[in-house]
């Protein structure tokens, strides 16, 4: 059982504090990930994990056994990094094989090892090659597979696919979650792509400034944000935003009710998932359309309140409208989020 | 438009060819009078060694009638240690600058780099005195020693720039893989950064070869001699064996020219790294 706690774990490099009381469990076979902001403390945490950051207060549990104190190689990790960084002077043969030749496996176990990894990556082709002349996605397969020859506990991945293209990301996004289903190892994997985590992970992490902000499967956190943060930083467009006046525990946009909220008289932040809007002629919101995207199969309005807020709205790819037009949009009650002053969840 | 950019690139290799006609020139002029007479020398330096003029006797009398192999494996031997200590130590302790974060890091960076503006010669005196009492004098250690010591400074300068650009992300990965810190060195750094030592390697070796001042006053004996001050001997106070002070010379163009040739590959890359690294 290849579990990962991590007990109250603070970082501070010198007066600055980067990491606060970090809490999590990570369960055998999962595949955590963690998200956030860049410069929010996730890479790290995950550094930490990995024995390549010490850590200043807590403790690292792998398979419930402490391993603060020893050194990376020993922790029955294996990372693989933005960057690839794969020894350009080796092929891939060598790449694949060598922290098994530096653990002095046998020879005949590593070469069954390596070949397993080429066989599960597609590499069996390439084994000659040097990095140099392989592409981007090959080349973090390599690295992928060197991680997957030392066959590791815990896999951590530190943003494996922010140096790809669009489709080769959507590609490797895959190939790593068809892994994951093959090898049913612990991973965790860190990324500031919604999109990633959305679709990568069994349970997702939102970080802020070096907190967690929220942990819950991807779609929790999509239906369920736990405050402004999380709601705004998770979906993709990102979630609108409307100052409304509440009263008598109703909210209300233009004098226009939108939901119901026990919460006291006053200002109150409502959030509106942009494909959750539709046209309605009886809709709470009536705006002047700003700009019109027409992609195909859908379409973004973005609209300007009479008071000056602004929204966007993803409709059905059939609507069409022009810059000035007005257009009336409603949605369900109950898909509105409510946040209090301080931004957390209401209702 | 055509024309001009064939205007300007001839321009250019005119002013490169110049160039090199100058730099060779005196090269030339000695490869030339080495294999003339005495004669030859004086009434036709221009000339070329043919017919009368032609004489090997320059290389004879280099070759075989002086200690000549002997000052040319003093001066091999002092320049290939040399040479090897400064790159290992130069490189060693570029990587601990550039890699480690610890208290008083730029200081001491400063510190071993601040050799490059001060002459290692103004402390010609109290290097003797030194190498005097250390029993060192006459002896290929002390000139080793001095040559380590003068070459470290602008090696560690150079080292420390590009080693700065070696990915942190390959060390990490191989801290990961189990190497320990001098492995992650040797195995890691030190394959990344070949054509810097390449260029380390030619810069720091051609003072060393070419160094009259130390052999002179610190190794000046007949056993320790190197082939800069080897060549003194044929120079006497009334008469100059040219054609052997040529000849010599030229034979200790030799490996300054292979160990260029082996280097320069790596060398040009070396210089252009940082400019054409995509």
């Amino acid at each position: 059982m290849a579990t990962l706690e991590l007990k109250g774990i603070s970082k501070s490099f010198g007066d600055v504090d980067v990491i606060h009381n970090v809490n999590l469990s990570v369960n055998d076979g999962e595949l955590v990930v963690f998200v956030g902001p860049s410069g929010c403390g996730k890479s790290t945490l995950l550094r930490m994990i990995a024995g390549l950051e010490s850590v200043t207060e807590g403790a690292i549990h792998i398979e419930g056994q402490v391993v603060d104190h020893l050194p990376p190689a020993e922790r029955g990790i294996a990372m693989v990094f933005q960057s690839y960084a794969l020894y350009p002077h080796k092929d891939v043969r060598g790449n694949l094989g060598f922290a098994l030749k530096h653990a002095k496996v046998d020879r005949d176990e590593i070469d069954r090892r390596v070949n397993a990894a080429a066989d599960i990556l597609g590499l069996n082709d390439l084994m000659e090659r040097r990095p140099r002349e392989l592409s981007g996605g090959q080349r973090q397969r390599v690295a992928i597979g060197r991680a997957i020859v030392r066959e590791p506990k815990v896999f951590l991945f530190d943003e494996p696919l922010s140096n790809l293209d669009a489709a080769l990301r959507v590609h490797m996004r895959v190939e790593i979650l068809k892994l994951h289903q093959r090898l049913g190892n612990t991973m965790v994997y860190v990324t500031h792509d919604q999109v990633e985590a959305m679709t990568l992970a069994d349970r997702i992490v939102v970080f802020r400034e070096g907190r967690i902000e929220q942990v819950g499967t991807p779609l929790e956190l999509y239906r369920t944000p736990a405050n402004q943060f999380v709601a705004g930083f998770i979906g993709s467009p990102a979630m609108n935003f409307l100052t409304a006046s509440s009263n008598n525990e109703q909210l209300s946009i233009d004098g226009q009710l939108l939901c119901q909220c026990p919460l006291p008289n006053g200002p109150a932040t409502v959030g509106l998932r942009p494909e959750h809007l539709r046209v309605d002629n009886n809709g709470a919101i009536n705006g002047e359309v700003q700009v019109f995207e027409h992609l195909g199969g859908e379409s973004f309005v973005h609209l300007i309140l009479s008071d000056g807020q602004t929204l966007v709205a993803r409709l059905d790819g059939e609507i069409s409208c022009r810059p000035g037009e007005q257009m009336r949009l409603g949605i369900e009650p109950a898909k509105c989020h409510v946040f209090d002053s301080e931004g957390k969840r209401a209702g | 438009m055509r024309l001009r950019e064939h205007l300007s690139s001839v321009a250019i290799h005119g002013v490169l060819l110049a160039w090199t006609a100058l730099a060779l020139f005196p090269l030339g002029l000695i490869l030339v009078n080495s294999l003339k007479t005495r004669k030859a020398i004086f009434n036709d330096p221009m000339g070329l060694p043919i017919d009368k003029a032609f004489s090997a006797k320059g290389y004879q009398s280099v070759l075989s009638n002086s200690d000549f192999p002997l000052f040319f494996t003093n001066s091999l031997t002092i320049t290939c240690i040399s040479l090897f200590l400064i790159l290992l130590f130069g490189a060693m302790a570029a990587h601990a600058l550039s890699e480690y974060r610890f208290r008083g890091n730029s200081l001491i960076g400063i510190y071993l780099i601040i050799g490059i503006m001060v002459p290692i010669r103004l402390g010609t005196v109290a290097l003797l005195n030194l190498m005097v009492d250390l029993n060192l004098a006459n002896t290929l250690t002390a000139l080793i020693l001095i040559y380590t010591a003068q070459g470290l400074p602008i090696a560690i300068f150079i080292f420390t720039e590009f080693l700065r650009s070696v990915s942190h992300e390959i060390k990490d990965s191989a801290r990961i893989d189990g190497l320990s810190e001098y492995r992650i060195f040797f195995e890691v750094v030190v394959p990344l950064v070949r054509p810097v030592i390449a260029t380390v390697a030619v810069f720091s070796m051609i003072p060393i070869w070419n160094d009259l001042w130390f052999p002179l006053i610190i190794s000046p004996g007949e056993e320790t001699r190197t082939v800069t001050l080897g060549v003194q001997q044929f120079i006497g106070q009334y008469t100059v064996n040219w054609s052997a002070v040529l000849a010599s010379l030229s034979v200790a163009i030799l490996p300054v020219l292979v160990m260029y040739i082996i280097f320069s590959k790596q060398l040009i890359r070396g210089i252009t790294a940082g400019a054409v690294k995509g």
